[in-house]
């Protein structure tokens, strides 16, 4: 038995990345993805000559689902609420996305107003029945259903989250009578205060189910059939893995994946590189991805929007992104000011060098016009790159009407875009009271080590690190990351006088909860780590602040003394001061972590840029009204402890690393490339 | 590196932080603050104001603060004088007379200074749930003074060189109901002022604060070329709308916008000569709130891209007399200026532009916030509360699209409170929230829907407040659509009772506008907003949008076929269809027949504009103005004597006086004035200005 294998399915490529874990050899394959998302894996495998028997680990991440939210490519569901209620989906929250203009749409609710139900019966603010319920109305809604072939439906009734039983009588009635028909609780997938972000997240649930059960069953299947014995995991949206048939029973957890898997890269490399704060950025195509790593542990985000006003509530790494990527449009508005995105030319028709039609100028053409990426190398030199189109588009555009030279232009456009991805990294540091000063920045995806200086210089941080095949470093995430699941339970009351009973019992819940998961992903109990969290706020807030509690469980009135001043010396931090006020808790959370240990050599460089010996050029930079002479070296050239001054390039198959003049670059005992700020 | 005069780049960067501080103080505010009003009802703004008192950037989730935020800065300045600014300085203001829009609306102005060097303001405006006066939660309804609606703060040092005079906060929480939410919201303001200052320093120390300067100018600049170049896209003309507040609350009497607007290459000029005098209600628009609410028509018509600030305004010239509806003179009452009448100029001005400039609006909106409020002591949770329901609707179809559904109106955006966040706070039991089906306004492009809100009180002895609009006269359709469906609010006693308009069950003289109305436990009531109007002709709307109307619970199968001619049926596969040939045998009949609901609104635009044909100012308010007016025009016309017309007309001047101001000069008050004169002893003026 020897390798452990990371897939990643993309909309276009499946990219595999495995380890030989006799002697750390690493292997590298891309096949085409297929629709089914699996296709293209079982291609991969073949493609690399990895003997399918010898697959000890397979870790399976995919956009499929992501995709199939965004898009909305989902099996019809159908909906029981509250009588009276059924529309929230529709109102939803209601504001607009823009304060003025009416160029907007509206996105369509998730369920139409005719498949979905109104239940009578009422449970009030403190979870007591008020009404009882009204089965006769299920069947109703189940007769209906049957009749419009709807095979699954979300339920959400009123105040679930602290009284489940009419949700869950609801789902003993349907699997009595309908058992054809899958039941999906809110009180069982997102047990949180506030009626319209439950629904969302219960429809989104259930729309996923079949796909989600899907994409498992084919994956293990074909799997199977092709000799690997290692059951796959999946990546989740919270930067762990689980099995595949824990996957299944909670699909909503891969809702974010796409993007969770350089998370887990840059969580093995915080940990062992000792880099505890790290700010990975993953830039591809079309947006640049930014997720902040805070003292080994990555910043979560407990909401994040499907569409416009329509949420969906899980535990997910906080991975933002904006419209800055290697395709995105650089333009002059109507005034003639320069702005670079959001629209992107995609991979169709993608940059005008890419010489497929392509007219306007974006980024990548920048960077080509500019001298930063080299056509010779592009893409390891697979794709031929018309450079003289792109320094056209460019000149013609924006260069002559800004009356700069095309290279100055482009300098321009690069520089833009770094700005824009370091406001979203002041976004997601300094508006929450991290100092990037604190933090070492870490690029990869293609674009990453092209923006990794600027974005240095930009941001003030510590330092810049281009880890080992930045291109693939996605997919080699889900390797070494560890089983985590996360749980949440709202639970509404004063930190002063809680009663502990009460707090202890929530915890036990989730605790049961987990216990259940893990077993599926063949684990037990005592293998774990188990963290309990509480949701604060100072009595009157909306918004809470989430810190851990102190030793237990069963916690005590100690541990709720911790977790209160925790949460002060958040809020200072977060927003320069503090109060006396009482505190409320408002929603329990457990992460319960299987920590996975990989033994494996060293990595050793896979594949390089062959016969190029270090070379000056003459490049252009922002700031600098001429090119200037540039050291452009192969990586692979590079032995541990190498230093090149910047201005320089380092060239790898797959990327291009800048380093600006006034930083330098050395290679450090992982291999990574190391950018700092030159000594003076 | 460093450049002696400012790229295009680094001026594109500077530009855009500008924005993204705005956002961020807004981010502070809604993380902080206490009261459900600003987390949810995001009922605040946040701004950047220059060292010339010129709006530079903002985050506004209100629009209705938005011109009106320099506005108050500018007050200040030339209030205190442009020297008496310091450092660590934090100014607090809510008075409509005073730049403001309505009481509760409280100011926090900080100014930013780089070592010793002005660099501009932040500026957060917000909310409170209450301000005093006779409502519980605000919105009497039927005050006739300005005393009435609670607590008028001119502007006052909260903070003075950086030293707090917690005196301030002392007395102002005294003077308001619920002084511990407001306490803590009083320090998210704080918070969020305090973010803008590091943030705007950091840039200052990254780029200097020349650059900062040179970029501030540049992004209006931008604004203003952005802005003629929509103006320019408009044909040349003189284009008036006339639209109509439903009553004043205090009488059923209702009042009247009347707006001209000429188009004349890349410049605009809005004309409210022949609005209503002001009036004896809660309906008057403070001269900063009609500034606004025009600009905040204008960007309707600009869309999100253009950023907004002072350079959006300079093509723009805005008439409003004062005495008017539009431009009030003290002491006339203003609550629902800011979330009522606002909208109404909204919709005037854009009933005006809609016909040369329907490639970017539409028909008319719901176009109210209801403002249902109230509170008393709730017995269960043993504390006093407070309410205020400001309530979504449908918004106008245009030329490409139906009208959005159940979406706040144009003066504000902000996000409901969760039933279940409602319940387990208040005395309050949700029954309904659901679609106002059929409230859209007919089209081939259909208005948007409203909401149906249902609530039960659960406590005894409940005050409840409301401060409406759009009950009488609907929104207006476009190019044959219909109107939408006028709001309303009824109440009925427990489950059983009949459902009533508050005018038939409480005798109110305005179906929408009421004070201090007491209700007890069980008390049901209803809040219908109404829908958009339509746009085009709803004969000619494809029958397969019809249907989907039905599926999505917009349309009813009755009103698909009594307002759109499509019959609806119930496919073999149970899905619902429609029958093409009945439907094509409905469309026939129905091409001659008069449309129905354009007959209503004709009839109350009728009525309506009988009503206001005579409508005179009062003797008080007409001879305050006078004495106004000529105080003006002595004290300047005295000051220009002194000094030559020149210099007192030099920027400088500007903000040294109220009487070298162009705007202060058509709107400072009496008192304002005088209060300027004592304070600032004239004879001293002159020196101060050279």
């Amino acid at each position: 038995m020897a390798y452990h294998v990371g897939v990643d399915v993309g909309g276009t490529f499946t990219d595999l990345f495995a380890i030989d874990d006799r002697d750390g050899r690493i292997v590298l394959e891309k096949a085409d993805s297929t629709p089914d998302a699996v296709g293209g894996v079982i291609a991969a495998i073949r493609l690399s000559g990895i003997p399918p028997q010898e697959i000890e680990t397979l870790i399976f991440g995919s956009t499929a689902i992501t995709n199939a939210l965004v898009e909305r490519k989902l099996s019809p569901v159908a909906f029981l609420g509250t009588d009276g209620f059924t529309d929230t989906l529709e109102i939803r929250r209601l504001w607009r996305e823009h304060l003025f203009g009416w160029k907007w749409d509206r996105p369509r609710s998730l369920v139409d107003h005719d498949l979905r139900f109104g239940i009578k019966g009422r449970i009030d603010w403190q979870g007591r029945e008020i009404e009882p319920l009204d089965l006769a109305g299920v069947d109703v809604a189940v007769e209906r259903m049957r009749q419009r072939g709807i095979g699954v439906v979300a339920v959400s009734l009123l105040f679930s989250f602290l009284n489940p039983t009419h949700e869950q009588q609801v789902r003993d009635r349907i699997r009595e009578t309908s058992p054809d028909i899958q039941v999906v609780l809110s009180s069982t997938v997102n047990p949180e205060i506030k009626e319209y972000e439950r629904a969302s997240t219960t429809v989104i649930a259930a729309a996923l189910a079949p796909l989600a059960e899907k994409i498992m069953s084919n994956l293990e299947a074909q799997l199977s059939s092709h000799g690997v014995p290692a059951r796959p995991q999946i990546i989740k949206s919270n930067g762990g893995i689980t099995s595949s048939v824990s996957a299944r029973a909670k699909p909503l957890e891969m809702a974010r994946s796409g993007p969770a898997g350089g998370v887990a890269s840059a969580l093995r490399f915080a940990r062992e590189a000792g880099v505890p704060n790290l700010i990975a950025i993953d830039i591809g195509g079309t947006t640049a991805d930014v997720s902040v790593i805070t003292g080994g542990e990555a910043n979560f985000t407990q909401q994040a929007s499907l569409e416009w006003d329509i949420p969906l509530r899980t535990a997910m790494v906080d991975v933002r992104s904006i419209g800055a990527g290697g395709g995105s449009i650089a333009s002059l508005d109507a005034t003639g000011r320069l702005k670079v995105g959001p629209q992107s030319a995609g991979a169709n028709p993608g940059p005008v060098c890419y010489g497929r039609g392509g007219t306007q100028p974006t980024v990548t053409d920048a960077a080509i016009v500019a001298g930063h990426l080299d056509p010779r190398h592009f893409l390891g030199g697979r794709m031929s790159i018309d450079a003289d189109k792109a320094r056209e588009a460019l000149r013609t555009t924006i260069a002559d009407p800004l009356g700069l030279p095309a290279e100055r232009a482009a300098c321009g456009i690069l520089h833009l875009a770094a700005t824009r991805m370091a406001q979203l990294i002041d976004e997601m540091t300094v508006q929450v009271g991290l100092d990037p000063r604190d933090y070492t920045l870490v690029g990869f995806g293609g674009g990453g080590p092209l923006f990794l200086s600027a974005l240095v210089t930009e941001t003030e941080a510590a330092a810049g690190i281009v880890p080992l095949y930045p291109a693939v470093w996605s997919a080699f995430g889900g390797l070494f990351a560890d089983v985590v699941h996360d749980y949440a339970k709202s639970c509404l009351a004063k930190v002063e006088s809680l009663d502990l009973d009460l707090l202890n019992g929530v915890c036990a819940e989730l605790s049961d909860l987990a216990v259940a998961d893990l077993s599926r992903d063949g684990y037990g109990l005592a293998e774990a780590e188990l963290r309990f969290k509480l949701d604060l706020r100072y009595e009157g807030q909306s918004h809470e602040i989430s810190v851990p509690i102190g030793a237990g469980p069963p916690f005590g009135r100690d541990s709720l003394a911790t977790a209160r001043a925790r949460f002060d010396a958040a809020h200072l931090q977060m927003f320069s001061h503090q109060r006396n006020d009482p505190c409320q808790l408002v929603t329990v959370r457990l992460s319960a972590a299987v920590r996975r240990k990989l033994e494996i050599p060293a990595a050793r460089p896979a594949a390089a840029v062959q016969d190029m010996p270090m070379a000056e050029s003459q490049v252009w930079f922002h700031g600098y009204d001429r090119a200037l002479s540039t050291t452009i070296v192969a990586r692979s050239q590079l032995g541990r402890g190498s230093l090149i001054r910047g201005p320089a390039i380092i060239i790898e198959p797959q990327a291009h690393c800048i380093v600006l003049p006034g930083l330098e670059a050395t290679i450090g005992g992982a291999g990574e490339i190391l950018i700092r700020r030159a000594a003076a | 590196m460093s450049t002696p005069h400012l790229d295009h780049v680094t001026q594109r960067v500077i530009g855009s932080a500008f924005q993204t501080i705005c956002e961020e103080m807004g981010h502070t505010m809604i993380r902080t603050a206490n009261s459900s009003l600003f987390v949810e009802g995001r009922d605040f703004s946040c701004a950047i104001v220059d060292s010339k008192a010129e709006l530079i950037a903002a985050a506004n989730y209100d629009p209705s603060h938005l011109s009106a935020m320099a506005l108050t800065v500018e007050f200040v300045v030339l209030f205190f004088g442009p020297d008496n600014i310091f450092p660590g300085d934090v100014y607090l203001v809510n008075d409509p007379y005073r730049g403001g829009g309505h009481l509760p609306d409280i100011t926090l102005i900080r100014p930013i200074f780089a070592s010793s060097r002005l660099l501009g303001y932040a500026v957060n405006r917000a909310h409170h749930l209450d301000i005093g006066g006779m409502a519980v939660a605000g919105f009497p309804g039927t005050a006739r003074s300005v005393f009435q609606e609670g607590l008028r703060i001119p502007p006052v040092r909260w903070f003075h060189k950086g030293e707090e005079n917690r005196d301030i906060i002392e007395f102002i929480t005294l003077n308001v109901r619920f002084p511990r939410d407001q306490w803590g919201d009083f320090q998210a303001q704080l918070a969020s002022t305090q973010t803008a200052e590091r943030r705007l320093l950091r840039l200052a120390g990254r780029y200097g604060a020349e650059a900062i300067d040179a970029a501030m100018t540049d992004v209006k600049n931008h604004a203003e070329q952005l802005t003629r170049l929509m103006i320019r896209d408009l044909p040349d003309g003189r284009y008036g709308f006339t639209e109509f507040v439903d009553d004043d609350g205090v009488t059923d009497q209702p009042r009247r916008i009347e707006v001209t607007i000429t188009v004349a290459g890349d410049r605009m000029e809005v004309d409210f000569t022949g609005t209503s005098p002001q009036a004896e209600g809660p309906v008057n628009s403070s001269y900063g709130n009609t500034l606004s609410s025009t600009f905040n028509a204008i960007l309707q018509l600009l869309g999100p891209d253009v950023p907004f600030n002072n350079g959006c305004f300079r093509p723009i010239e805005v008439v409003v007399p004062r005495g008017c509806l539009l431009n009030p003179a003290p002491p006339a009452p203003c609550f629902g200026g800011v979330t009522e009448v606002s909208i109404r100029v909204v919709d005037a001005i854009m009933g005006a532009l809609a016909p040369i400039a329907s490639n970017r609006i539409g028909a008319g909106s719901y176009g109210t916030c209801i403002n249902f409020s109230g509170g008393g002591y709730d017995a269960e949770r043993r504390a006093s509360y407070g309410f205020y329901f400001f309530i979504e609707g449908g918004w106008g179809a245009c030329a490409w699209r139906d009208g959005w559904n159940c979406t706040p109106n144009p003066t504000s955006n902000f996000n409901d409170y969760p039933v279940e966040w409602i319940e387990s706070t208040l005395p309050l039991r949700y029954r309904e929230v659901r679609l106002h089906t059929d409230s859209g306004g007919p089209g081939e492009w259909r208005g948007g829907v409203g909401t149906i809100r249902t609530v039960q009180l659960l406590a005894d002895s409940v005050e409840i407040n409301s401060l409406g609009e759009r009950f009488v006269i609907p929104p207006f359709g476009l190019a044959g659509g219909d109107p939408g469906a006028c709001n309303a609010l009824m109440l009925r006693n427990g489950s059983a009772g009949e459902w009533q308009t508050i005018r038939q069950a409480l005798h109110t003289a305005s179906p929408s506008k009421f004070n201090g109305l007491h209700s007890g436990r069980d008390t049901w009531f209803r809040m219908m907003s109404g829908g958009g109007g339509g746009y085009g002709d709803p004969l000619v709307r494809p029958a397969a949008r019809v249907v989907d109307d039905v599926v999505q619970g917009f349309v009813s199968r009755e009103a698909a076929q009594a307002d759109y001619g499509v019959i609806i049926v119930t496919n073999p596969d149970h899905s619902i269809g429609y029958d093409a040939e009945g439907t094509e045998a409905q469309r026939a009949r129905m091409r001659n027949e008069p449309r129905d609901r354009q007959l209503a609104r004709a009839r109350a635009v009728e009525r309506a504009t009988a009503a206001t044909a005579g409508q005179t100012l009062s003797e008080e308010a007409r001879q305050t103005i006078e004495t106004t007016e000529d105080r003006i025009s002595t004290t300047a016309a005295r000051l220009r004597e002194k000094l030559g017309s020149e210099s007192a007309d030099a920027l400088g001047a500007a903000l040294r006086t109220p009487f070298t101001n162009a705007r202060a000069v058509k709107f400072w008050d009496i008192d304002s004035i005088d209060r300027w004169l004592q304070r600032h002893a004239d004879h001293d003026v002159p020196s101060e200005m050279e």
